[in-house]
């Protein structure tokens, strides 16, 4: 686990740095997906999630699309995918994504048109190996994280 | 700064131009502003509402007032040519919000403050003047572009509004009215004859944008491009299977401001029927409305219990101390304490299906 601008960024994860998101590796090939900590701190508080169960994305389509009380906006796949179901937690506590982005707050599970895809040749870095990228994009944005500490989300 | 003036079109595209654009825009193209109105009124329901809670459908169609849905978020809201809408269509991914409406919406209320209307921005992304909200504004991101929208209140049609919504009675759609004209303002309203013409207020605001972007006003037209992802997006935008589809987000009451919301609900006594209508204002009652079809003596006491909550914390740990002391004075057969709190419950409550 390391931090950048006080942004979370977990070892065990694959980040896509431009678009914001991760990727754990599931048993059977499948891959969860989430918004990363900066994400969820320029959106702010979100309030709704759309997940698009059933959907083909191509890279860089959206899988889901969240509403914060602020902005809309598409969360997108980094690789061509399924998406086989979202986090049914977050039908009654959106508010889980800005709490907890890498845990409760996951926001879908996808499944890979290509089998075993590559990740690294995709262009995603692995646990501390997003750390640099991160450093310098969150240095020109700006951007420290903050998380929200309180309910449901509303 | 890429500007097109798109002056008075359809409803339908009047919402879909700034999807057009923001599709169609690509990493290094020009920051775009549109500016546009509507030739008639219609209903716009926020991406992710379940508009089939929001809107009156049958009204609507009877009425023959258009009815779409937005890519950006926030709630139903009722559109005319009083009011010129902008777009702000800038590259880029998505931006922190905050630190975005910070920066862009010192254009628009500087434009109001130039024809005369001492307007501020109270964050997030409210433009007031006083107590009172002047438009509204909302973000979104899409294709490869963040769109920032908002509008010029030249005028507002408060009774039209209430009139569009779907409500749970006539009483709440009066308080709904009367909630409108306490917490919003209108160009008209704050200058009355003084108001400026439609164009000066336009052209204030485009020249604020260029302003606060550091970017002179080019004049533009619609692209080949933009023009066929725009009659693609005014039929989507308002065809009903994506306006009504069966999915959305259920809030309780309706939104007025920023921190003010109306709620109503009802309750079957054994003594009859519950009603309890109430303005909720940054978590305190603000409004409140009690009636019923039961005996009542003294024939003031609801009223009374109704102006005793006004000023005090909307709870249920308040509201269950004052009705003890509220009904201790009054006789209500067949309706109780208990009664009241879960009309105060059934307001603040989320319909299960859409």
């Amino acid at each position: 686990m390391a931090f950048v601008y006080a942004c979370e960024f977990p070892d065990h994860l694959w980040f896509d740095v431009a678009r914001d998101v991760w990727l754990e590796e599931l048993p059977g090939g499948g891959l969860r997906l989430g918004m990363t900590d900066p994400a969820v701190t320029r959106a702010g508080r979100i309030v709704h999630v759309r997940v698009r169960a059933g959907r083909q994305a191509a890279p860089g389509q959206g899988v889901a699309s969240v509403e914060s009380s602020k902005w809309v906006g598409p969360v997108p796949t980094p690789l061509e995918a399924r998406v086989l179901r979202g986090n049914p937690l977050l039908a009654s506590d959106p508010g889980l994504l800005n709490r907890d982005p890498y845990g409760e707050g996951w926001l879908a599970e996808i499944e890979p048109v290509a089998a075993a895809p590559d990740l690294r040749a995709l262009g995603l870095r692995y646990g501390t190996d997003a750390l640099a990228p991160y450093t310098e994009k969150l240095r020109q944005e700006g951007l420290n994280c903050i998380r929200c500490a309180d309910g449901a989300g509303q | 700064m890429r500007y097109l003036d798109f002056g008075t079109v359809s409803a339908e595209q009047s919402q879909a131009v700034y999807h057009a654009v923001a599709e169609e825009l690509r990493p290094g193209d020009p920051i775009t502003l549109i500016t546009v109105s509507p030739d008639r009124p219609y209903v716009c329901v926020g991406y992710h509402q379940a508009a089939s809670r929001e809107i009156d459908r049958a009204y609507c169609e009877e009425q023959g007032v258009p009815v779409g849905r937005r890519m950006v978020g926030g709630g139903a809201v009722y559109l005319d040519h009083d009011q010129i809408f902008w777009h702000l269509v800038m590259p880029g991914g998505a931006p922190p919000v905050q630190a975005f409406y910070d920066r862009l919406l010192s254009a628009p209320v500087g434009a109001y403050r130039d024809i005369g209307i001492q307007a501020e921005h109270r964050p997030v992304n409210d433009i007031v003047v006083g107590p009172r909200k002047i438009g509204g504004t909302g973000a979104a991101s899409i294709g490869q572009a963040n769109v920032l929208v908002g509008s010029i209140m030249m005028d507002f049609d408060t009774k039209a509004m209430a009139r569009v919504l779907r409500v749970p009675s006539e009483k709440f759609r009066d308080k709904l009215i009367s909630s409108l004209d306490d917490y919003m303002t209108t160009i008209r309203r704050e200058l009355g004859d003084g108001a400026p013409t439609r164009e000066t207020a336009t052209a204030r605001l485009v020249s604020r944008f260029s302003e606060v972007l550091g970017e002179r006003v080019e004049a533009s037209a619609l692209s080949p491009g933009e023009r066929e992802r725009l009659d693609h997006y005014a039929q989507i935008l308002f065809d009903p299977e994506f306006v009504y589809r069966q999915e959305g987000w259920l809030q309780p009451g309706v939104k007025l401001k920023d921190g003010v919301r109306l709620y109503e609900g009802v309750h079957k006594a054994p003594g009859g029927l519950l009603r309890f209508i109430y303005r909720d204002r940054e978590g305190v009652f603000d409004d409140v409305l009690l009636s019923g079809d039961f005996f009542v003596d003294p024939p003031d006491a609801l009223q009374r219990i109704a102006r005793s909550l006004l000023g005090r914390p909307a709870s249920e740990e308040v509201l269950r101390l004052l009705l003890e002391e509220g009904l201790a004075h009054a006789a209500m057969p067949g309706v109780g304490e208990e009664d009241f709190l879960q009309a105060f419950r059934a307001a603040k409550a989320i319909e299960a299906t859409v």
